[in-house]
């Protein structure tokens, strides 16, 4: 355990080697936090309601999602694509440590430092826009989709980086993933908004589950498919643990490390 | 302590299609052998040389001993482990050192690498302390141990790598071109430091290097490998001797001699007054030596043996 603990502190003593680099990224986030503040705020100037959202319940849920997406989404798995081409994995191939966990404690790292700063931005736009905030529920049932959120996470993205075994061209699928988690994700309005089928069509993909779902149990939206939405949280994380377990045995007997 | 029998390793390499879709669709693949049926035993305690033109398989041979690479076919031992399968007793015995990858921690400085692999490898307060002391005195490197490893030159790297790479004590230890790219100082200590540790430990070591002075200095067993097939497995001391044609014989001269004096001797090397180097066949050698201090003033003169370079050479033309 003592293993994970040190390199968890590592990671963390390397984000601030460079710490201008590490305050811009930052500021790019609350940038990025205020410009879908901005847009709702206007929205909630002519209106108290958005479909069955109030102005509290709303901003609320905008403020939780941006939280609780900078720990899910933290992560470092996307170096490994590049270490696979490059040979550098090898260097962890060799070593008494398991793979899976060395880079979920990596991702640990990143995602409480991102957390942490989150925390920190979104409370300062509670305060500079006097952003009134609902009470929290359901804490229980949150913290079990909340963890499924970050396994799936997780795992889906050692998915996209394990393609390196076969193509050098991992940049691409990493790409549409991304875009794929900011449209599917709900990380600017919340999914329920949209028409019921294309909803529910959006909840049998992982999407959903990163970051949408906990956020919208813990500001005590339950709706009616928490049953199926309950189950599918599972599925999803056996699923993208399979496949990734899966392309990580048969990558490494398949790959030739080829001049590395 | 290794055991290899009929090791062999396909790679398929992907051939370029006519267009962009039968690439995605349809790729074909090409297959190339790197390794044919080799086999051969490595004792506990024993320092390898394991030597080839590029391509060879050399270093395939040593991913697929340190379990980096999967075989396509025959048995492979290693402290009694198949290396694929990674176990982590196997992987807590060995070590391996390449000359162009990087282990430490860029940002960081060289020590907080070492706490990492102390840590990894489970090694005790007081004899992590202690290695580094031996290691980093060994390499007389104590003053770099806080410094960042971006600031490091590529010598003053691979002794750090060297010691991270070592700090867990390895029964064995592949070396992948330990001494590329490095000046003849470094060099020089590397080869030192690698010869010493295994007489200090009783590692077994497995080396490659395209330089043959390195093997020269450090094994004494040679295995040549070539289009993946072992055609040399022996002492290196005999094929030195086999396959040396001749020495090498250099001479100061102590005045301009005439030319058909020199050419009495031999056809020269080079001729560069006051400098003459000769290539002596083995048989000719004491009469030519006796003919030399005849005929040649000279204030100074040394007979040295060829170079490994041109034994190798010697060697493969004979294949």
């Amino acid at each position: 355990m003592l293993k994970y603990w040190t390199v968890f502190k590592l990671t963390i003593k390397e984000y601030f080697v460079y710490r201008l680099n590490f305050l811009l990224w930052r500021l790019r986030v609350f940038l990025s936090y205020l410009v879908i503040f901005f847009i709702w705020l206007t929205v909630f100037e002519s209106k108290t309601n958005f479909a069955s959202y109030n102005k509290a319940l709303l901003l609320t849920y905008l403020l939780i999602s941006n939280l609780i997406s900078s720990f899910v989404l933290g992560t470092r798995t996307a170096d490994i694509g590049a270490e696979i081409n490059s040979g550098k994995i090898i260097n962890l191939l060799l070593k008494p440590i398991s793979f899976f966990k060395y880079y979920l404690t990596l991702d640990l790292a990143d995602k409480f430092l991102n957390f942490f700063c989150a925390f920190f931005e979104i409370t300062l736009l509670v305060i500079i826009f006097k952003i009134p905030i609902i009470d929290l529920k359901n804490p229980l049932l949150f913290l079990i989709f909340f963890i499924n959120g970050v396994a799936i996470s997780f795992f889906l993205s050692l998915i996209i980086s394990f393609l390196g075994f076969w193509t050098t061209e991992t940049w691409a699928p990493r790409f549409i993933f991304t875009t794929l988690i900011f449209f599917l994700s709900g990380a600017y309005f919340p999914l329920d908004l949209l028409p019921f089928n294309l909803y529910f069509f959006f909840l049998i993909s992982p999407f959903p589950y990163l970051f949408y779902l906990p956020t919208k149990i813990l500001i005590g939206k339950i709706d009616q498919l928490i049953y199926f939405q309950f189950i599918m949280s599972f599925i999803w994380v056996l699923l993208s643990y399979k496949i990734s377990y899966k392309m990580w045995v048969n990558g490494n007997k398949s790959f030739s490390f080829f001049g590395r | 302590m290794i055991t290899v029998r009929n090791l062999t390793k396909v790679y398929q390499v992907p051939i370029k299609g006519k267009s962009f879709l039968s690439d995605i669709f349809n790729r074909q693949y090409q297959e190339n052998v790197a390794l044919n049926k080799i086999s051969f035993e490595i004792a506990e305690d024993e320092l390898v040389g394991f030597i080839g033109p590029n391509g060879a398989g050399k270093t395939t041979t040593l991913k697929i001993l340190a379990g980096i690479l999967y075989p396509t076919a025959g048995q492979v031992s290693v402290v009694g482990y198949t290396p694929f399968e990674k176990k982590a007793a196997f992987l807590r015995q060995i070590s391996f050192i390449a000359g162009q990858r990087n282990q430490l921690i860029w940002d960081l400085p060289v020590i907080d690498s070492f706490y990492l692999n102390k840590e990894i490898y489970q090694i005790s307060n007081p004899d992590f302390n202690k290695r580094i002391d031996e290691l980093s005195s060994l390499l007389n490197c104590r003053h770099l141990l806080n410094k960042p490893v971006k600031m490091l030159s590529l010598g003053e790297r691979m002794k750090m790598e060297l010691i991270a790479a070592l700090i867990h004590q390895p029964k064995i230890i592949f070396f992948d071109e330990p001494t590329i790219g490095l000046d003849i100082f470094s060099q020089e200590t590397i080869r030192h430091f690698i010869k010493n540790y295994q007489k200090n430990y009783r590692a077994t070591i497995v080396l490659t290097s395209h330089y043959l002075e390195d093997v020269k200095r450090m094994a004494k067993r040679l295995i040549i490998i070539d289009k993946g097939k072992i055609i040399y497995d022996g002492s290196l001391k005999r094929i030195l001797q086999e396959y040396s044609k001749g020495k090498k014989v250099s001479l100061f001269l102590e005045n301009e001699a005439k030319p058909e004096l020199i050419y009495a001797i031999g056809r020269p090397v080079t001729y560069e007054y006051p400098k003459v180097v000769f290539f002596i066949k083995k048989e000719d050698l004491p009469e030519k030596i006796k003919l030399i201090t005849k005929t040649l003033p000279f204030t100074d003169l040394t007979v040295e043996d060829e170079s490994i370079e041109r034994i190798i050479k010697n060697f493969f033309k004979n294949q």
